[in-house]
């Protein structure tokens, strides 16, 4: 599923040139589900970023599904992201104006799917989710577990191999977060691959393989 | 592209944005309809001015006998000028004059009677030229001919307005019989409505019927003649003059025995007085149109940027950068088209108003609107909306995605 030679990254901010990653290897086998841990400043956001196709590396060849990520322009990294991938955010990240079910449907706009075909397939996740009963709800009028299971519809309804979350229970009481990672569970279950970012190792449990990175270098695996 | 979809998502995008829909939507059809009525207001007053000076001809000279202000060939200054009906026909063999009335008012005005309406209205004696060198436009009937002169016919012709206020609008005169000063009079034709004002309110006779029934003392007061192409005052003031000093006993370069009116000379002053009129909302308008375009720009360049994050999540969930750019366009597409359209309409309306309302002076009559020339201010300031989307669009889309996230 994932292939990474070698992969680094550095921010230059004027003469200074910091490095995040220092030349990941890392191999996820398909419906595999992976934690990435690590020290704060550690790269391993930066690594799921890149993962997910919204940041770039420098070097190194980054190949999903067997096909080369590297050096792609914004509109084809844009057509692999709406395909292949679902992403799951610590802020939610959901467009305050628009309804929950409204937020779910939008990746099926951009894939050209119509309207009314985009409801029904959202209003069903959201079935699915346990949150139908919100679905016309805009985000602010949602609990923040309501938000990320909408979130979690949202990055499910392109039916993408892969599923990127990066803390995806950090805004979360305990109860939220337990709910969320079993959601996780079934949707790994499902098939689906898995690569979260977490500094909690209770929440790491629920992976298969936890990732530690240090200083932008994979620096152990379990 | 222009899928029905795509409308409902901009419909929705603008509604989310109520505060600064709002406040484009203000600006931009604030603009047009300043433009709007600033053009029809500018048309009114063209035509008010132009209708200003529509009693003469533009190549008419009228001449105004005053009084003498110097001593002349041991006469005291101070007497009085009078033109006579010989001066006419003297001044009418003048090369160069092709046409000539004389004009005389009586000093108060009398008493009009059409059955059991009496009324008060101007009337003047005069010659079958007036209509030319007056521009008087006959409507119904015919205008005075040199029969009704020679045969001193008691025949009248009514200004619009009198006839209106004698007959009622839209009633033929024509055949009638009404008493001037108690003088019965045929009425032979009618003016236009949209003539000068004063003519609209004056009646017309036979100069010898003037003298003959009103008012026998036989002077003239004004006289009035158009110059063939060619001439002008410039050149006709000394063969004029001359005359008319050896026969009235003034020096010919007094000043004040002669009031001289050169409709060629006003013509060029409001030709002149036009033309500035025509800059001044040439450059206002252009003016209002910049600022407007200033406005769309300004509010789209704040939309984009308050809405960077969306940006980045939009792109985050598959969005290409290209359905964002035509995402933002259409909506400031949309907002300035209809807004426009909004502004056109208002402006439209209160010219129409002013039109309907006859809300008019002097100086300010039947405004109208260049609706082409509306299109097309409205069409720019819809490119300057795109064009002020676009370019921050652009911009927005090259950030990378996971900064877009990061924004506030």
């Amino acid at each position: 599923m994932i292939d990474l030679q070698q992969v680094a990254k550095s921010y230059s901010t004027g003469s200074v040139t910091l490095p995040v990653l220092r030349g990941i290897d890392l191999q996820i086998k398909p419906g595999e589900f992976v934690a990435l841990m690590g020290p704060s400043g550690s790269g391993k956001s930066t690594l799921l970023n890149v993962l997910g196709l919204i940041d770039t590396f420098d070097t190194g060849d980054y190949r999903l599904c067997g096909i080369s990520m590297k050096d792609l322009s914004e509109t084809e990294a844009a057509r692999h992201r709406v395909t292949r991938i679902g992403f799951i955010f610590q802020s939610f990240n959901l467009l305050p104006a628009k309804t929950a079910a409204d937020n779910v449907a939008l990746p099926l706009y951009y894939q050209g799917v119509a309207q009314k075909k985009r409801r029904t397939q959202a209003m069903e996740l959201l079935e699915q989710l346990g949150v139908v009963h919100r679905a016309h709800h805009r985000p602010r009028e949602l609990s923040g577990g309501q938000q990320q299971r909408v979130a979690i519809a949202r990055a499910l309804i392109t039916d993408p191999p892969m599923i990127l979350a990066d803390e995806p229970t950090g805004n979360l009481d305990s109860t939220a977060a337990h709910d969320v990672m079993q959601l996780l569970d079934k949707v790994h279950h499902a098939g689906r691959t898995i690569v979260l970012v977490t500094h909690d190792e209770s929440i790491a449990a629920h992976a298969q393989r936890i990732v530690r990175l240090h200083d932008g270098r994979v620096a152990g695996v379990a | 592209m222009w899928d029905l979809d795509r409308w409902q998502e901009i419909g929705h995008s603008l509604r989310s944005y109520p505060l600064r829909t709002t406040l484009t939507a203000c600006g931009v059809a604030w603009g047009i309809f300043l433009l709007v009525v600033l053009l029809g207001v500018g048309k009114g007053l063209e035509q008010g001015l132009t209708g200003l000076f529509k009693n003469s001809a533009d190549n008419s000279v009228w001449l105004e006998g005053q009084t003498t202000s110097a001593t002349y060939d041991g006469l005291p200054p101070g007497r009085p000028i009078r033109f006579s009906a010989e001066d006419v026909e003297r001044l009418a063999s003048v090369p160069g004059i092709v046409a000539i009335t004389p004009e005389v008012t009586l000093g108060r005005q009398p008493s009009i009677r059409y059955g059991n309406v009496v009324r008060t209205f101007g009337v003047n004696g005069v010659g079958p030229s007036y209509t030319d060198i007056g521009r008087l436009v006959i409507r119904q009937g015919r205008f005075l001919n040199p029969l009704d002169i020679t045969n001193v016919r008691r025949v009248a012709v009514l200004g619009a307005r009198v006839s209106e206020v004698l007959f009622g609008r839209d009633v033929n005169p024509v055949g009638e019989i009404i008493e001037i000063s108690g003088v019965p009079f045929r009425v032979i034709g009618r003016s236009v409505h949209t003539g000068h004002e004063p003519q609209q309110r004056t009646i017309y006779i036979p100069v010898t019927t003037y003298h003959e029934a009103l008012d026998s003392n036989p002077r003239i007061p004004a006289i009035g003649f158009m110059t063939a192409s060619g001439y002008g005052w410039d050149n006709l003031q000394v063969p004029v003059l001359r005359y008319l000093a050896r026969e009235h006993l003034f020096d010919p370069s007094d000043v004040g025995a002669v009031a001289v009116w050169d409709g060629n000379a006003q013509y060029r002053q409001v030709q002149l007085l036009l033309l500035g009129v025509r800059t001044f909302i040439i450059v206002v308008g252009l003016g209002t149109l910049a600022a407007g375009c200033i406005g769309v720009s300004n509010i789209m360049l704040a939309a984009v940027r308050e809405r960077t994050r969306e940006i980045g999540i939009r792109k985050a969930i598959g969005a290409t950068p290209a359905a964002i750019v035509v995402m933002i366009l259409q909506e400031a597409f949309v907002i300035t088209t209809a807004s426009g359209a909004v502004g056109l309409g208002a402006g439209l309306s209160l010219i129409y108003f002013i039109r309907e309302h006859e809300i008019e002076t002097e100086y300010f009559r039947n405004p109208h609107v260049d609706l082409p020339i509306s299109l097309g201010a409205l069409g720019v300031l819809i490119v300057a909306g795109l064009v002020a989307g676009y370019l921050p669009a652009r911009q927005a889309v090259q950030i990378k995605t996971i900064e877009a996230l990061r924004h506030e």
